[in-house]
């Protein structure tokens, strides 16, 4: 291999030649570079272009090659990703005469040809020092592991052996399902939910999905692509390599504990006991003797502590009170609300179908909330009714309260684990608005109510997108640096250089992606799959050990000499 | 709710209004009283008919038009028009008769429309001596007849 | 909560005074739609111009004696929209009554004044530049109060709907459609012409018996004719207890033309009587709100006492006492102030012309004894002026009643419907009615002349009929 640099110059279909006229640029660049060989081509994205370029490099045996093309932002990383692609050996810089140079100085042709001259120059001093990251080949096992079997959990699980994916689904109960075993029926069509679970659990029959009951996960360590879970049942721990993680652990409903004298007077009681009454009363309808019933909405929600509306309790009412109509026609029931959250149409339509049944709305203010009456068992709600400014007496034999859904308080345990970013209401987040499934740490997805409150079909939903993504992710046997969220060819990775590394573990500390880690033998290990290239462990190394091989300070300072190099004042 | 109201309100579909007060935008009662408010138009008859019998003593049941432009304005269907005449009869007889005994055509006994709505026409036309309004539409043409053929 | 403001609306398109109520607390929003509609349509008094071109009046017609009352004119009314035809539907009602003396039709007549323009909340009903009373569909709640404001109930009810004559914008389809002519559609007359005369009249007579023949109405001797005020001729009489019968023949000359063409003299030829017109014409209206005659003075037969008194005082006296003070002679002798008594009468001229501005001709109503006199001749006289109740639109137009300065048109009678009785001993035939009325029901009739049943006006004795006359006379003023 020669020690010749060729400096392949773009002209890009013909547009830069006003800024920088050809025969003036070649006379710069060859004044600045001697020794260089100068091409010009007329468009270097072009397969054409590429392809002649890398066979002159091939033929003349270059040793480095800086392509003076546009920014790695328009097509720069292209053309080397290209170069790359046809094989070259030789060291690739870019160097940005377009977007840097000549845009930015068009009425100043002579200033132009100057600083190109200097960029090309700067390149070429870059590359001599200059390193390459680790090609990490980033192997994924061909696992999913999918935390929680409600619908979204179930919905993933299905989607990802549909496709021909290992699954490994837990959940903390003996069954999947999840909140839904203990709703009878769903909103807005009124559908029994096992009608709605059955499809899901066939799935669940693929051979592929692998179920384990009363299973909860201890903790997740590993790189995307190798994630190793520790499971842990009754019988102890065990652990599972998985290539993603999808989390659908759900949330959990607020228990109403002694709001509205929920714990001194019966009959008052929660939205999911309503549930289990509802549906022993739908198998059994004889013996149902509710006169009237009061439902209390926005228990605990929509207030300092839990500044939220939880979406799903407003349906649900509506939903109970006309079950509750089915029973029996002539029980008076009432809603006392904030606002009646029926989004949609068929909600908005549920919610007219309340009405035509004889369900009474009243709303009240925060400020003033209802009061439940009774001695022992409750008799009444007394409220002042937001409509009128009038206190209104229901008189009712049950009052329900609706509560919100609350995180899980094992997420927060498991995002720190994970790397998981948490909002800050407790819900794991995704990466809004572009990738609301995918979580910041690749390799990992988080759907249904352990995002936010959602309802069963939408929960199901979510879980077959979250399945779908993990599937696209360990598609090719080898994780896509891309399809981790991994730049190109160029800035690269960090690497550790353990001979100067005096384990000193800052670089651990600052790290943001969790991607230099401490090994079991105290050595620093920089995990390719989570780098971002970012440079802060650069940075913090007393040692200069850990650097990002393609930004390494040798080079910087070579780059920079080259483009100051003599001026007064400057010493590098 | 009790039996009287109940037949009525699921008759006329009061439980239907979901508050949105178009029936409140065209009601020409707006015009007509300065005290106009949310007790006395037709959302506010509709709400306060679902909530108990206190409409049956008040102004706004008398002053109704019975124009018919809220309910044929109502998009959930109630029919508000329909309600406040069928409620008169129940304010008649739990108030023994006032506000409204309601007058009739000195000529025909067909009825005239109820006393605030007259009151509202003579403060209208305040120059005007308005003795013809003991009379209905139909009785007041047979007089004009009377008086020029 | 605001209170209902009670003001007094002018007689052309008001505003209701229930209008004014923007900003109520708790208002709905209703209010805030049609306090802004208000401010597009301020009221207007009419001006000077369109007092002097009235607006034009189209309407509909009816000859009764010619009504068959077959229904045609519904028909094709109801059927106008391309729909069957339902007499139901009309917007204008055919009555058939043979019994009571005929039929009818009730239709909208587009009042000056509309009382339904007036009462609709909604502000949906408006008097177009064509003079023609529409109700705009579009803000019409179909409340039904124009029916109930309406005096005889023109607009009508149709399936939920309020609807009322529109015209048919120019071409009423009724009118076409009558097989016996008895509908016919009236644009109104809009040139008033008579005024023009009268002024021209009164102001050469005023010329004439006051610049040129000075004192000519006290008397006058123009080439072997002589002419003397009636009043003045009585006075001498007593006073000098003797009768002169060239006098006498002198007095009777205004009295004879009083016979023959009533009080003609007081509204085409006295010269304090066109002082007078002057004077109401000029002076502004808000000062008749305080310049009034005392109620006990306002008596119509004041007059007959005032005249009675000067004959007596003269008697007593010995001289004609009331021609030192009366008004007009003080007139037609002003010209050189040939006055009597030291100028003192003059002062009375200016104060009975400040009240113009409150009742016009209060003088010529309540005090004047020449006019009285003429007044008892004109009452047995030939002259008769005739509003005819079949052209005479009665409460939806009132300008006869509003014009007439010596106020005998009853305005509660037009309300009520009826075509009212002139009583010629008050009329000073200045024919203002006449001009004005845009139909030509006002119009002047000799005693010989029989009137037609289309003229006479009502009310016909009717039997059982609880609010008829007596409703009228028994419901409060």
């Amino acid at each position: 291999m020669s020690a010749r640099t060729v400096i392949a110059v773009c002209e890009c279909f013909g547009t830069l030649g006003r800024a920088l006229p050809r025969r003036d640029l070649e006379a710069g660049l060859s004044a600045r570079l001697a020794g260089a060989r100068i091409e010009f081509f007329p468009g270097l994205c072009r397969a054409g272009d590429l392809d002649r370029l890398a066979g002159l490099l091939a033929e003349e045996g270059a040793a480095a090659c800086v392509a003076a093309a546009c920014s790695p932002f328009a097509r720069g990383r292209e053309v080397l990703a290209g170069l790359e692609e046809r094989g070259c050996a030789a060291a690739l810089a870019l160097a940005d005469l377009r977007e840097g140079c000549a845009w930015l100085h068009a009425q100043d042709p002579a200033g132009a040809v100057a600083k190109a001259a200097d960029l090309a120059a700067m390149a070429r001093a870059g590359l001599e020092r200059r390193g390459r990251s680790p090609r990490a080949s980033l192997p994924a096992v061909q696992r999913v592991l999918v935390v929680g079997a409600g619908p979204a959990g179930m919905a993933a699980a299905g989607t990802l052996a549909g496709l021909g994916v290992p699954v490994t689904l837990v959940d903390r109960q003996d069954r999947p399902g999840g909140l839904l075993r203990q709703i009878g029926r769903l909103f807005p069509d009124n559908i029994p939910s096992q009608d709605f679970l059955a499809p899901l659990e066939e799935e669940l029959g693929n051979p592929l999905v692998s179920f384990l009951p009363k299973t909860t996960l201890a903790g997740l360590a590993g790189d995307p692509g190798r994630f190793r879970a520790r499971l842990a049942n009754g019988a102890g721990e065990s652990e599972l390599e998985a290539g993603a993680v999808v989390l659908a652990c759900g949330a959990m409903p607020v228990l109403p504990e002694g709001r509205y004298r929920a714990k001194d007077l019966a009959g008052v009681i929660s939205q999911m006991e309503l549930e289990t009454r509802l549906r022993r009363a739908e198998a059994e309808p004889a013996g149902w003797d509710l006169d009237a019933a009061v439902f209390i909405q926005c228990l605990a929600a929509r207030d300092a502590e839990r500044p939220y509306c939880s979406t799903v309790c407003c349906p649900t009412a509506l939903k109970n009170a006309l079950r509750l109509k089915a029973l029996r026609q002539d029980t008076a029931v009432s809603i006392l609300h904030r606002g009646v959250m029926a989004p949609g149409v068929a909600l908005e339509e549920l919610y007219r179908r309340a009405l035509a049944a004889g369900v009474r709305f009243y709303g009240f203010a925060p400020e003033s909330p209802p009061e439940v009456l009774g001695q022992g068992r409750a008799a009444g709600v007394q409220v002042r009714d937001a409509f009128s400014g009038r206190s209104l007496d229901l008189p009712a034999s049950l009052v329900v309260l609706s509560t919100p859904l609350k995180p899980q308080p094992a997420l927060e345990g498991m995002a720190r684990a994970l790397g998981l970013r948490l909002d800050s209401l407790g819900f794991a987040c995704g990466r809004e608005p572009v990738a609301p499934l995918a979580a910041a740490t690749p390799g990992i997805f988080v759907c249904g109510s352990a995002r936010w409150p959602v309802y069963a079909a939408q929960a199901a939903d979510q879980g077959r997108a979250a399945g779908i993504k993990a599937a696209a992710l360990l598609a090719s046997g080898e994780l896509d640096p891309a399809g981790l969220g991994l730049p190109g060819p160029w800035p690269g990775t960090s690497a550790v250089r353990s001979a100067a590394c005096s384990r000193c573990g800052q670089c651990v500390a600052i790290c943001p992606y969790n991607a230099c880690r401490r090994e079991a033998d105290g050595s620093i290990a920089v995990s390719a799959a989570r780098c971002r290239g970012c440079g802060a462990c650069a940075a913090v190394c007393p040692s200069g050990a850990a650097a990002v091989p393609e930004s390494n300070g040798p080079s910087l300072r070579a780059m920079l000499r080259e483009a100051m190099g003599g001026a007064p004042g400057v010493d590098l | 709710m009790d039996a009287e109201f109940g037949p009525i309100l699921a008759a006329r579909s009061a439980g239907l209004c979901v508050e949105c007060g178009k029936c409140v935008t065209v009601c020409p009662m707006a015009e007509m009283y300065p005290d106009f408010g949310w007790e006395t138009s037709p959302r506010g008859l509709v709400q306060l008919a679902l909530r108990g019998r206190e409409l049956l003593a008040g102004q706004g049941l008398w002053r109704c038009t019975q124009c018919e432009a809220c309910t044929r304005t109502c998009p959930a269907g109630v029919d508000c028009c329909g309600l406040v005449a069928d409620l008169r009869p129940l304010a008649r007889a739990e108030l023994g008769g006032e506000p409204a005994a309601e007058a009739v055509c000195a000529m025909c006994g067909a009825p005239l429309p109820p006393a605030p709505v007259l009151a509202y026409l003579r403060r209208a036309l305040p120059q005007v001596p308005l003795e013809y309004l003991d009379l209905c539409p139909a009785c007041r043409r047979e007089r004009y007849i009377r008086n020029n053929s | 909560m605001a209170s209902i403001q009670e003001s007094p609306t002018p007689a052309a398109q008001a505003v209701p005074p229930v209008l004014s109520k923007a900003g109520a607390a708790g208002a709905e929003p209703g209010h805030a739609r049609h306090a802004s509609l208000a401010s597009l349509r301020p009221a207007r008094k009419p001006g000077w111009l369109e007092r002097l071109f009235p607006p034009r009046r189209p309407t509909l017609v009816l000859d009764p004696a010619r009504c068959t009352g077959c229904g045609a004119c519904e028909m094709a009314c109801s059927a106008r929209d391309g729909g069957p035809a339902r007499p139901e539907a009309a917007r204008l009602q055919v009555l058939r009554d043979e019994g009571a003396g005929g039929n009818f039709a009730v239709f909208c007549q587009h009042c000056l004044d509309p009382l339904c323009l007036a009462a609709c909340p909604q502000q949906a009903i408006t008097r177009g530049k064509d003079g023609i009373v529409r109700i705009d569909s579009r803000l019409c709640a179909h409340c039904g109060l124009c029916v109930a404001a309406c005096p005889e109930a023109a607009p009508r009810r149709v399936d939920g709907r309020t609807v009322k004559c529109d015209l048919c914008d120019g071409e009423p389809l009724c009118v076409a459609a009558c097989p016996q002519g008895a509908l016919s559609f009236s644009p109104g007359k809009s040139v008033h012409w008579i005024k023009y005369l009268r002024w021209t009249v009164q102001t050469l007579a005023f010329l004439l018996l006051v610049v040129v023949l000075t004192g000519a109405v006290c008397s006058l001797r123009v080439a072997g004719w002589s002419l003397a005020c009636p009043l003045g001729v009585l006075q001498n009489v007593f006073s000098s207890k003797t009768i002169l019968l060239t006098s006498l023949a002198a007095g009777l000359v205004l009295l004879v033309l009083a016979l023959l063409a009533g009080r003609l003299f007081c509204g085409w030829l006295c010269p304090f009587g066109f002082l007078l017109d002057l004077a109401g014409t000029i002076l502004p209206r808000r000062l008749g709100e305080k310049l009034r005659l005392p109620e006990v003075m306002r008596n119509r037969l004041a007059k007959y006492g005032v005249a009675g008194a000067a004959v007596g005082v003269s008697g007593v006296v010995g001289y004609q006492a009331f021609c030192a003070v009366c008004p007009i002679g003080t007139v037609c002798r002003s010209y050189g102030f040939q006055s009597t008594v030291a100028g003192a009468e003059f002062s009375l001229i200016p104060a009975l012309a400040l009240l113009e501005a409150g009742e016009k001709r209060s003088w010529c109503r309540y005090l004047c004894p020449v006019g009285a006199l003429l007044g008892l001749c004109a009452k047995v006289g030939l002259l008769k002026i005739s509003i005819g109740a079949a052209r005479c639109k009665k409460f939806s137009c009132m300008r006869c009643a509003s014009v007439c300065p010596m106020g005998i048109i009853s305005e509660n009678d037009l309300r009520e419907g009826v075509s009212p009785r002139l009583d010629m001993a008050e009329c000073i035939g200045c024919l203002r009615c006449v001009d004005i009325c845009p139909h030509g029901a006002a119009v002047i009739r000799f005693a010989w002349q029989k009137s037609t049943p289309a003229e006479r006006r009502g009310p016909a004795p009717c039997g059982g009929c609880a609010a008829g006359p007596a409703g009228r006379e028994g419901g409060a003023a």
